[in-house]
């Protein structure tokens, strides 16, 4: 017996290939770099707890690492990408939900560690970034995940519809109308939580 | 044609970068996942196994704590190496029982092509049967705060020979938890080359420390205590040597 044969695959992702060394098109440290800061901003967007982001995120790398041989080239990094992340993250929210921990954001917004590092910023410019975020993320917990999927990868990631439709394995078209129904869900849940926030601030 | 506010775009474009990983996330995290895909490469190739009487022996002494060691993530798999086993992604390790050669822990090559790495190190000997072990079975010293089960920032480092440093860090500790400190420390020092520069600087030290404690070597446990404090002052293991003999008060028998 091996032992990946003894190796439990995360619940939900596919098992995974054989490791073959040698196989590094693209080598794994490179691609760690280059898109470490891809996949953890977007597991919080694609709403992965704070708590757990760090677990999704090794969660995420350590596909990589075992699947890099299939990466033909790096044009097709981050749709690949994309779909391992996206699988993580539906995981982990799974596994949130069913430990009863908050699946979206918390009332108060995301926790201390997702403000943005405020070293070279006045208080004042932290407090309101971290007000922006608080929003954006509580606008986002306003679409269910197919379409928020898809906003996150196209709006805040810039992705081009083919490769968001890789990386979902959807059709071309569906990528646009999930969008274009997002992008109005999402012009309408933030003008609602706006005015919310002014109601409360009277 | 849009579909968007220019209020949502406003939002987007003022966070656009506002979930980016703050520093240290990025080597935090790149430690535990070669901790994880290094673990499953040792276990794979490893000829080191526990057996259930080492593992009762392990678990009945309050050796060197891998979930301190390690933090959250890293914990299940790096435990997993500890025993010398396969790993179970769940939080579960899975304890394979193989023939083994006695007295060597081989490492298989990193993924960069580096020759394998040999530590010398005597292993317990297989037992019987496959057994399971839940990590919240294995020994855990005090942590401080749930918080502190992140690895210290640190700035990022050259490609180590990681999986040697893990080899050899685990043997160690598999000294201590059996009850052979000097063990443990030849191993530390045989790998010194290894260990000195590499990624687990922070958990050798602990282990050294915690074997000199269990030499009563307290005076030289205390030096390296020191200079661990001096170098790491905000490391997660900082709890741990705070509990070693190091800060133990010899006349109240309680820490400083």
């Amino acid at each position: 017996m091996t032992s990946r044969a003894a190796i439990q695959p995360t619940p939900d992702l596919p098992a995974d290939p054989p490791l073959v060394e040698g196989r590094d098109a693209l080598d794994f440290e490179q691609v760690y770099r280059e898109h470490f800061p891809f996949v953890w901003r977007n597991l919080r967007r694609v709403g992965v707890p704070e708590s757990s982001l760090d677990d999704a995120a090794q969660d995420v790398f350590v596909v990589v690492y075992r699947r890099l041989g299939e990466l033909t080239g790096p044009r097709l990094v981050r749709p690949w990408l994309s779909a391992i992340l996206l699988r993580v993250a539906a995981d982990h929210r799974r596994r949130a939900r069913r430990k009863d921990e908050p699946t979206r954001l918390e009332a108060d917004g995301p926790g201390l560690d997702s403000i943005p590092d405020p070293r070279g910023k006045s208080p004042q410019t932290s407090a309101e970034e971290a007000d922006r975020l608080r929003l954006l993320h509580r606008v986002l917990d306003d679409l269910d995940w197919p379409k928020r999927e898809v906003f996150v990868l196209a709006e805040l990631e810039q992705m081009s519809s083919p490769e968001i439709a890789e990386a979902l394995g959807i059709p071309v078209n569906t990528v646009y109308s999930r969008l274009r129904t997002a992008r109005k869900e999402f012009s309408q849940a933030l003008a609602r939580h706006k005015s919310s926030d002014e109601w409360r601030l009277r | 044609m849009s579909d968007l506010s220019d209020d949502a775009r406003a939002l987007i474009a003022a966070t656009r970068h506002g979930d980016d990983p703050r520093p240290g996330d990025e080597e935090r995290v790149r430690r535990a996942v070669l901790l994880r895909v290094g673990a499953t490469a040792v276990a794979g190739a490893a000829t080191v196994t526990l057996g259930r009487q080492a593992i009762a022996a392990g678990t009945a002494k309050s050796g060197l704590a891998w979930s301190t060691l390690l933090g959250s993530g890293g914990v299940k798999l790096l435990a997993a190496v500890a025993m010398g086993g396969a790993v179970a992604t769940t939080g579960y390790v899975a304890l394979r029982h193989e023939p083994i050669e006695q007295g060597t822990v081989q490492v298989p090559p990193r993924r960069t092509a580096q020759p394998p790495a040999v530590v010398s190190a005597p292993l317990a000997t297989a037992a019987d049967s496959e057994v399971s072990l839940a990590v919240d079975d294995l020994p855990v010293a005090s942590t401080g705060r749930a918080g502190d089960s992140r690895v210290t920032p640190t700035a990022p480092r050259k490609p180590s020979n990681l999986m040697a440093e893990v080899a050899a860090v685990g043997s160690a500790n598999r000294s201590l938890r059996d009850g052979n400190p000097e063990e443990a420390l030849r191993i530390l020092d045989a790998n010194a080359g290894v260990l000195q520069d590499g990624t687990l600087q922070e958990e050798t030290a602990v282990s050294r420390i915690l074997a000199l404690c269990q030499l009563g070597r307290t005076a030289e446990a205390k030096g390296e205590a020191q200079r661990f404090l001096r170098a790491w002052p905000s490391s997660p293991l900082v709890p741990r040597v705070k509990a070693s003999c190091a800060f133990l008060s010899t006349e109240t028998g309680t820490t400083r």
